[in-house]
């Protein structure tokens, strides 16, 4: 018996889909396992085993940290992630709860400077920024580099919680302003306890955004304490690289931002999809 | 997103104030509200103090360097008539800018489509789909450092896995070295389309759940293709979402500096010399601040205005 055509379309479009899926997952997976089996070879092995790990050399792993001040390095990232995410999340929640709570002249302009703060490259603050913190004195300060993150990387978690404050419901804060709370107290202990899922979405994608970044350190920073690993590791890349340990270093620094990414995944996805559909 | 005076302002407390048929109830609530004219403004006070600092005090700083003969210790040190910009009527500047476009539009395009198509793939139920999901969101998490940092060793030409791989099974007769001049672009945009779909394969599938069923299944029944369907409804439907997501990607795809600076450093021959590079080793290398700040502002005035623009059109068709 041949089959209606209508069922032979819908295995086609399975198929194709289920095609496309693996295609797509081989391109995503395939530098993050090239970096892994590397990272389990001997430099000597490096071109002998590429497919999968064959002498298991876990020592890279105990290596690096003779070989490179990766300690160092992963600290002075985690100062960055965590304090540029700490400075983002106060300023967005304040900010947020200001735009989705009240009428104010300006508003308009600042959600279109929030906006515009998306826009600006980098590598054009960063000139500037380079001269005026030594002007003052931080050049080479982790809080100097905190403020220009946090600044350039405030706007998503603004245009988060905003969406997010938006669809609270009223009531609990009305009840409460008639109680005679004052408006931080509202927002400090009605707000923010409801919030839970929003903060630490906002918080996910600044700790993100801190935790990969490479200019803002490396032209406002200069000793090695407070080099991150993105650049820690990038200036090992050079004629005689040892990719070894380039890729045993990088699996080190992406295992946080995964984890990381793993707690909070569930809220991330639905901020992303409530910040992108709203 | 981008509409600013939606239903949460007309929702806040100050529209009821005047309210003819008061409780008591709302007129205390009035009161308190007569004297918070000020808070919305100590609320954004941080954020508008920290743009001023790291973003318009900057910004007016560039413009004073371009101006003038500047240099990375005294700044801006006297006026030059404008010759900072005649850097970019160089034909250095002008490959510079041709790469660039080449690199935003290249890598803009590629997302949009991997993206659509990975999110249509994704949308209806399939086996494994919360695992797919998962995965396919990681290069979007790793670092642009080190996105740059892998893919150099994945391309490798003696022992990168790619080349072993095309080798081994006889594709290719000698290795790919997918970093010379002519092919170091198209490689750094692949690498580019890798760290930017995820966002918009997340996005679109949720503005593809936002299509009610009824409409497919109702096309469906009514003899529509799968192309048609894709065509007149899920296109359609999907357009404000991939309208602002594709802004989003394109801003972050102009201000990518890491990925190419680790893979490629502008090289070989300029030949991934993207604006972002070219601003960097105009000031830091070449120690010519003046230029690099025309540069700088020239870009950031472009930018502006390309987006101002996109953003107002886009405003329009949601309001």
């Amino acid at each position: 018996m041949r089959t209606p055509s209508r069922e032979r379309t819908r295995i086609a479009v399975l198929v194709g889909r289920y095609a496309l899926i693996a295609v797509w997952m081989l391109f995503t997976l395939l530098p993050l396992y090239a970096a892994f089996v590397a990272s389990l070879t001997k430099y000597e092995n490096l071109g002998k085993s590429f497919l999968y790990p064959t002498d298991w050399q876990w020592s890279n792993y105990i290596d690096i940290f003779s070989r490179v001040p990766i300690l160092d390095f992963l600290k002075a990232t985690l100062i960055y992630a965590v304090g540029a995410s700490v400075v983002c999340v106060v300023l967005a929640v304040l900010a947020a709860y200001a735009l989705s709570r009240f009428r104010f002249r300006g508003k308009r302009a600042f959600v279109s400077v929030v906006f515009l703060t998306q826009l600006v490259p980098q590598v054009i603050i960063v000139v500037p920024m380079f001269m005026m913190l030594s002007d003052v004195g931080l050049y080479d300060t982790y809080a100097g580099v905190i403020l220009v993150i946090a600044a350039t990387g405030v706007a998503f978690p603004i245009l988060l919680l905003r969406s997010f404050f938006d669809g609270l419901p009223l009531a609990l804060e009305e009840a409460a302003a008639v109680d005679g709370a004052s408006r931080l107290g509202i927002l400090w202990r009605i707000v923010l306890p409801l919030s839970a899922p929003g903060l630490a979405t906002a918080f996910a994608l600044s700790f993100f955004t801190g935790w990969g970044q490479y200019l803002y350190p490396l032209v406002l920073t200069r000793s090695p304490e407070h080099t991150p690993v993105t650049v820690g590791i990038g200036r090992l890349i050079d004629n005689t690289t040892p990719w070894e340990m380039v890729m045993t270093g990088t699996i080190i620094a992406v295992i946080p931002a995964v984890i990381a990414y793993m707690l909070v995944q569930k809220f991330l996805t639905n901020g992303l999809m409530v910040g992108a559909v709203k | 997103m981008l509409n600013t005076d939606n239903e949460s302002a007309t929702r806040t407390i100050t529209t009821q104030r005047t309210n003819p048929n008061q409780r008591p109830l709302r007129v205390k609530r009035a009161k308190s509200l007569t004297k918070s004219r000020v808070e919305p403004y100590i609320f954004i006070l941080p954020t508008v103090a920290l743009f001023a600092v790291v973003l318009i005090i900057p910004i007016a700083n560039l413009t004073l360097y371009s101006l003038g003969d500047s240099n990375l210790f005294q700044g801006f040190t006297g006026w030059n008539n404008f010759e900072n910009f005649s850097y970019l009527a160089s034909a250095k500047f002008l490959q510079t800018v041709l790469v660039t476009v080449i690199w935003l539009v290249g890598g803009v395009v590629g997302i949009v489509v991997c993206g659509l198509a990975i999110a249509l793939a994704l949308n209806k139920p399939i086996k494994g789909r919360t695992l797919f999901r998962a995965l396919v969101i990681i290069p979007w998490i790793v670092p642009h450092a080190f996105a740059g940092a892998m893919w150099s060793w994945v391309l490798q030409p003696q022992f990168g896995i790619l080349n072993r791989v095309l080798v081994t099974t006889g594709l290719v007769s000698e290795p790919i070295s997918f970093l010379d001049a002519d092919s170091a672009l198209a490689t750094v945009i692949i690498v580019r389309i890798w760290q930017g779909a995820p966002f918009m394969i997340i996005t679109l599938l949720a503005g593809l759940q936002t299509i009610p069923n009824e409409i497919e299944e109702a096309a469906q029944i009514d003899g529509a293709t799968w192309f048609q369907r894709l065509r007149y409804i899920t296109l359609p439907h999907l357009r404000p979402v991939l309208t602002v997501s594709t802004l989003i990607v394109a801003a972050w795809t102009l201000q990518v500096f890491d990925t190419v600076y680790v893979m490629t450093n502008g090289g070989p021959a300029r030949s991934t010399q993207i604006i972002a590079l070219d601003i960097y080793s105009k000031v830091f290398i070449e120690s010519d601040l003046g230029s690099g700040a025309a540069m700088a502002l020239v870009t950031l005035i472009v930018v502006s205005v390309m987006s101002w623009r996109a953003l107002r059109k886009e405003g329009q068709e949601t309001v």
